[in-house]
């Protein structure tokens, strides 16, 4: 099972050893042999091993984001543009279990000066916190290193590596407020879906 | 490198071990019987390897080892490749260690100075038994959960300790979380590392007495390395080749979700206990007692042994000692073998009993897996839900535990006639006769036959039997089926058909546009045909409200056909037919179900009979 042992046998051989066989040719014969054999018996169960151990890598992602979700009504929001917290709740699969109506994560829902609804994942774009609203000084600030955003998303300070991370809104049936949550890669300068 | 060598040597002396374990000379030379101890080293590494890609992907708890091992083996990367050769593996180490033994004791090398290494090994086989045992249970499915339990009421049977003993290992008094936490603690964790220990002491005391020859003088001492080491190679080669054969051709089972509310018929243990299973079912065994036949006698058998190298040194204690092997070895053997073929060829009834259970254990494993692995997935309380929530696994024995004596199928065998018409045959799975279009043309043209059970009816409901048989819909069958029957009007027929077929909206029903459905409709409503008229229409007796429409085709009379053969009309018609479907005036020999069965067994009973459960689409079935 050794299987860098042999080779090392074969540079410095014994010396107060039994004698070896006169016949070099059969004696690599063997020694080769016996190497790939060993080889073969200790890889077949490392590799698969190994392969089975990188099956997050391997397999083909379930996209369980990037669905319209409903979060709340129209109404829910404030209409001075004060940003509200919202949870986002859908079926989601981990592993062998599906959860229906699970927390997957929560947003903040805006109006803007132009009456639209607008949407940040309160997930921090720095490392991944969730982000507060300190309405006092009306921004965003991540209690873990202190990211700081506008009401607009902008970035106040260089911490984080970009803006807070906008997310589709859609109004349906003139009251009801749909988001297509999504969580991005954390740290980035570039806004990649996990 | 040979600097580099050179310097680890100077801190370690690793040359001089590693020469020491290649170049160990091997006296009379290299033989193909001194194998058994290295392919036991590599099944052990081969546990190793594959038992900790499970421990990354396995959660012990009721509510998700099963789903986890579900995972591995159907989700998971090359994960039925893992759990395959980690389920064959372990019992290849057990025939292996049998192999060890006998080699061991036949060429004497459990003898002085060897005994210390022979208790070491016989520490280990206990190891190793104990390694399978825990094993078995985490899959936590009923053929692990059955087994392990009454592995755990031996031990009860234990004196004194027994019970304190059994509610240790089983985290309490009943199965449950704790079990699994435990078993796994030992099976994952404490077990190996004693298994590590005492493979480090063997193998080390097996160095300093070398290799116990055969007849040393057969050949000249060669070194371990190549010749001996390449046989090793070889048998571990011969090992994992037979091991993923096993894999490839027979995979490792996963039978339902344990249930302890679900009788496992098919219990049995690992084979390699099958001997001492067997052992306890003799009669006078069982009259000695379960401490006796489980714990005391198999004690003894070990004892000896254990005591095997203090033996060898009176005259004849070897030839005493490999007789005893033989003999214990061929008791196994033939108990096993007993076992095997009462299970698998006797013809009597616990035998054909052992056989259909073993069968239905394995439909409901592939089911719960089917289940698993559609859409809905595993809900959060456990895949113990799915075949409970399962009407094509729970119908079928409802109908056979109350619905079966009066409703009996033509392949049967009943004591008494039937007292109602055929359902469903006995091993009926998938679509029921009850409700079908054939169900429908039947009650339609040939009603006296089609209800003629009803005949053998006795008692109270012997009365309401005959008035059905002598009433109004049977005259209108008797005098419109040949209508029905006319060559002229066989669209029509079959167009009533589909129209009644419709409203059970079973999925391979008609939508309600289709023109036959409406062509039904006409008729259901007018009665007139194509070549002549009914003398009633059916409205003029039934109530008929289509679903999804506003206004009923016709109200306030019974029996009411809304919904006929659908669930809904199902679940009220098992729960109570008097009031639901024959009324105050109507006839009616059905007993009323609701008393006896819950509100989900009926609906468990009504969705198997219109066939509304999920189905895997064709070559879905998980591969290995």
């Amino acid at each position: 099972m050794n299987s860098d042992a042999p080779a090392m046998a074969e540079e410095s051989p014994p010396a107060s050893n039994p004698p070896h066989h006169d016949l070099p040719r059969r004696h690599f014969v063997l020694h080769v042999l016996t190497l790939a054999i060993s080889s073969i018996v200790a890889l077949v169960p490392l590799v698969t091993g190994l392969i089975f151990v990188l099956d997050p890598l391997l397999r083909k992602k379930k996209s369980s984001g990037g669905e319209f979700v409903r979060v709340t009504s129209t109404s829910a929001i404030p209409p001075n543009g004060t940003p509200m917290a919202f949870i986002i709740r859908a079926d989601k699969q981990d592993a062998w279990n599906k959860f229906p109506n699970s927390e997957l994560g929560s947003v903040y829902l805006m109006k803007n000066e132009a009456d639209e609804i607008v949407c940040f994942n309160a997930r921090c774009p720095h490392l991944g916190c969730t982000v507060d609203y300190k309405s006092g000084k009306d921004s965003f600030v991540c209690p873990c290193h202190d990211s700081a955003f506008k009401l607009d998303g902008t970035r106040t300070n260089a911490i984080p590596p970009r803006d807070m991370d906008t997310l589709e809104v859609e109004v349906r049936d003139d009251t009801e407020v749909w988001v297509r949550f999504e969580n991005f890669a954390a740290g980035t300068h570039d806004k990649k879906p996990v | 490198m040979n600097r580099f060598i050179d310097w680890l040597d100077d801190r370690t002396g690793i040359k001089n071990i590693i020469h020491g374990s290649l170049f160990e000379p091997v006296p009379g030379g290299a033989r193909w019987r001194y194998v058994w101890g290295s392919t036991l080293v590599f099944t052990f590494f081969l546990q190793v390897v594959t038992g900790i890609c499970l421990w990354m992907a396995y959660s012990p708890s009721a509510q998700t080892a099963w789903e986890s091992v579900y995972y591995i083996q159907y989700e998971m990367t090359l994960g039925w490749l893992i759990r395959g050769l980690h389920h064959f593996a372990a019992q290849a180490m057990v025939i292996l260690l049998v192999f060890h033994l006998v080699q061991v004791v036949i060429d004497g090398a459990y003898k002085a100075p060897r005994e210390v290494n022979f208790w070491l090994g016989l520490i280990l086989m206990q190891i190793v038994l104990g390694l399978g045992l825990t094993g078995y249970l985490l899959p936590w499915d009923q053929k692990g959960y059955y087994a392990t339990q009454v592995a755990t009421e031996i031990m009860r049977a234990a004196p004194v300790a027994g019970p304190y003993i059994q509610k240790l290992v089983q985290g309490g008094s009943e199965y449950g979380h704790h079990t699994l936490t435990r078993f796994f603690a030992l099976h994952a964790g404490i077990l190996p590392g004693l298994l590590v220990g005492f493979l480090v002491l063997h193998l080390a005391i097996f160095r300093r007495h070398g290799v116990h020859a055969k007849d040393p003088d057969r050949a000249p001492a060669a070194p371990f390395w190549p010749d001996q080491v390449l046989r090793d190679a070889v048998a571990c080669l011969a090992v994992l080749a037979g091991l993923l054969g096993l894999v490839l051709w027979k995979g490792s089972e996963l039978s339902a979700p344990a249930n302890p509310g679900e009788p496992f018929s098919a219990a049995r243990p690992e084979w390699y206990y099958l001997f001492l299973f067997r052992f306890l079912k003799f009669e006078w065994v069982e009259h000695l007692g379960l401490a006796f036949g489980a714990i005391y006698l198999p004690g003894i058998l070990m004892l000896i042994l254990v005591l095997m190298p203090l033996i060898a040194k009176i005259r004849g204690g070897h030839a005493f000692n490999v007789v005893y092997l033989w003999l214990v070895l061929a008791g196994a053997g033939g108990l096993t073998g007993l076992a095997l073929y009462e299970d698998w060829y006797q013809d009597d009834e616990d035998s054909r009993d052992f056989r259909a259970a073993v069968a239905t254990a394995h439909r409901d494993g592939k089911r719960a897996v089917a289940l698993a692995h559609s859409p809905s997935g595993i809900p959060p309380e456990g895949a113990i839900t799915l075949l409970r929530n399962d009407p094509l696994t729970q119908g079928p024995k409802l109908f056979r535990n109350y619905c079966i004596d009066c409703h009996q199928p033509e392949d049967g065998e009943f004591e008494i006639p039937p007292q109602a018409p055929m359902l469903a045959s006995l091993d009926a799975r998938g679509p029921v006769y009850f409700g079908s279009r054939d169900w429908i043309r039947k009650v339609l043209t040939d009603f006296a036959n089609h209800f003629a059970p009803l005949a053998n009816i006795e008692g109270e409901r012997a009365e309401a039997a005959e008035l059905i048989l002598e009433g109004s819909m049977a005259e209108w069958s008797s005098a419109n089926g040949p209508l029905l029957n006319e060559p002229a009007n066989a669209d029509d027929f079959e167009a009533l058909v589909e129209f009644l077929y419709a409203q059970s909206m079973r999925s391979d029903a008609s939508p309600p546009d289709d023109p036959r459905v409406i062509r039904g409709r006409e008729i259901f409503e007018t009665g007139a045909l194509t070549q002549g008229e009914f003398d009633s229409a059916c409205i003029d007796c039934h109530a008929m409200h289509v679903v999804g429409e506003e206004e009923p085709l016709s109200e306030d009379m019974q029996p009411i056909l809304t919904n006929y053969g659908g669930n809904d009309w199902l679940r009220a018609f098992i729960a109570d037919p008097q009031s639901h479907y024959a009324g105050e005036y109507g006839n009616n020999a059905m007993p009323a179900f609701a008393g006896q069965l819950s509100p989900h067994d009926i609906d468990m009973l009504a969705r198997w009979m219109t066939g509304d459960y999920y189905l895997p689409p064709e070559g879905d079935a998980a591969t290995h």
